[in-house]
């Protein structure tokens, strides 16, 4: 039992001591939610990608390389929609 | 104004109304609100951010961030305008306008599927792509403006430079004349800072008056000859194969000139004289630029969030965040209130010019966001910029600055009188460069959608 109750911890120090480059971050948009706010793109222009239309977002590709991934956070971070989604 | 956390009743039934027990009398068309808007703001989010309120025969407010967000989003929540006024359906405004209401405020008064409807028809001139055409447009402007009062070492940022620019760029993306932007700026501006008992209210509302009938002028030219633009892009759009009733077209047209002039006005002149009173953080604007111009941009935004919020009503019943609403009920979504909002932005009563995360509703939320975003963005940016090339000294009069009385319908102001070292001028002044902005409008036709034109406005 404590084994298992410690694992996540032990877990969470593993991750967050691997080298950055070996975390793999997937980013999308919920084309729902996207109402073409344009933050994403002005904190992470290299991620995202504008319509001409409408300035509705799509990612640039799903995997974040690893030097975009701290720009992608502060991207879905500051989506006044809350639609970008990121799974790491 | 005060809460009042009592079970008593403020319905019009008469009958005890738990659904409102967290009552606070909100008025924010007094001068108070706006003194007090922080101290207001604070004690409703910790008290009852959702809040009903027995003013302009009682509404809802939603204070805080979490509310905001979903009832900006939320499907029974309308913004439809019904002119009749036989249903609870009055569009945005709270209370309704006194004035007689001809038309719905265009796609702001619509709810789906008729408001996608219309925004598609006008967001291939509005989206980022399609405003970056118009930068050099822009730009041109803003050195006109202030090389009419580069030389003599003072300036009024609202009267001389932030009317000015959002007008004429505004003009020339509807395809209306340029050398009309006075007889549209005025009104529109003054309509906005003028109370409707004011001794000037017949005369705003004379402006007011003739700036209509010219847009039915301009609205009737261009279609018997069509030229590019916005207002070409309503005569244009087919709806089930009919052409959109005119009086959807100039609600429209109204809208985009209500929401395109004096909010981005309203944000130039604070935060011109926020960077007045901070002259370090201006100095440090200036210099990063690169990197804190687009961040600053958005803080500024959510800091002075110039168009404050906006009206619903309920048209159906709905529970929302534990709280239950019944069909027809009005309610207040304050963007300016969320925007100050502790749970999201830290220290929400500082301005911090590179916030992060900052998440704002200066421009709505939902499918209602401001369709001018990148229009204001884009003039924001080219005014600030050129003001801290050419006047990186100055200094606002606070003697002269004049705010609106009270920040219900937008958060402006009239005067923001300055004063800065002369120098030369870099070019013809307004009136030689609107003619020649005007050449460049009808031989280039930058007002053309992005989808039939993809070039910049060259200058030549």
């Amino acid at each position: 039992m404590r084994f298992v109750h410690d694992f996540p911890r032990l877990a969470r120090v593993f991750v967050h001591k691997s080298p950055r480059k070996g975390v793999r971050v997937k980013v999308s948009v919920d084309g729902q939610r996207c109402q073409g706010h344009t933050l994403c793109s002005m904190i992470a222009p290299d991620s995202f990608v504008l319509s001409d239309i409408d300035g509705s977002s799509s990612p640039v590709s799903e995997d974040v390389p690893a030097d975009q991934q701290d720009a992608v956070r502060e991207a879905a971070h500051s989506c006044p929609e809350q639609a970008i989604l990121i799974e790491e | 104004m005060s809460v009042d956390d009592s079970l008593t009743d403020t319905g019009p039934d008469g009958a005890s109304d738990d659904r409102k027990k967290n009552t606070f009398y909100f008025d924010r068309h007094t001068s108070e609100y706006r003194e007090q808007f922080e101290e207001i703001t604070s004690e409703m989010q910790s008290k009852c951010p959702m809040a009903w309120s027995p003013t302009y025969n009682g509404h809802w407010v939603a204070a805080d961030s979490k509310h905001v967000f979903e009832l900006a989003r939320c499907p029974v929540v309308s913004n439809h305008h019904d002119l009749t006024g036989e249903t609870p359906y009055q569009g945005i405004t709270i209370p309704k306008a006194q004035r007689a209401t001809v038309v719905r405020g265009g796609i702001l008064e619509m709810d789906e599927p008729e408001h996608s409807t219309y925004r598609g028809a006008l967001n291939p001139y509005l989206s980022p792509a399609a405003i970056k055409r118009w930068k050099p447009f822009v730009d041109e402007i803003v050195r006109a403006a202030i090389d009419e009062k580069i030389e003599s070492g003072r300036i009024d940022f609202v009267d001389d430079l932030a009317n000015v620019v959002p007008a004429v760029l505004t003009l020339a993306m509807m395809g209306i004349k340029l050398d009309k932007w006075l007889a549209y700026s005025e009104p529109t501006h003054l309509s906005v800072s003028t109370p409707e008992h004011a001794p000037e209210a017949a005369r705003v509302a004379e402006m007011s008056r003739e700036m209509g009938i010219d847009m039915i002028n301009n609205m009737m030219e261009i279609r018997e000859n069509p030229r590019p633009g916005l207002v070409n892009a309503l005569l244009q759009l087919r709806i089930d194969g009919e052409p959109a009733p005119d009086l959807e077209i100039l609600g429209n047209l109204g809208l985009i000139i209500g929401g395109g002039f004096d909010t981005t006005t309203a944000l130039t002149a604070h935060a011109l004289e926020w960077l007045s009173q901070n002259p370090q953080e201006r100095e440090r604007l200036s210099r990063d630029r690169e990197t804190l111009l687009d961040q600053a941009t958005e803080e500024f935004l959510r800091f002075f969030t110039p168009a404050p919020g906006d009206g619903r009503t309920f048209s159906g019943d709905v529970e929302v965040e534990g709280t239950q609403f019944k069909e027809g009920e009005r309610l207040w979504i304050s963007w300016a209130m969320a925007n100050r909002d502790p749970e999201v932005f830290e220290e929400p009563n500082e301005l911090i010019m590179d916030r992060k995360g900052n998440r704002h509703f200066s421009f709505g939320i939902g499918v209602h966001r401001c369709v001018g975003s990148n229009v204001a963005r884009t003039v924001f940016k080219s005014m600030v910029t050129a003001v801290l090339d050419r006047m990186p000294d100055y200094v606002c009069d606070p003697a002269g600055a004049e705010h609106y009385d009270t920040i219900g319908v937008i958060q402006g102001m009239k005067h923001l009188p300055a004063t800065f070292t002369p120098s030369k001028p870099l070019g013809p002044g307004l009136d030689e460069t609107l003619v020649k902005l005007q050449r460049i409008c009808d031989e280039q036709l930058p007002a053309r959608p992005i989808t039939e034109h993809k070039d910049e406005v060259v200058i030549d």
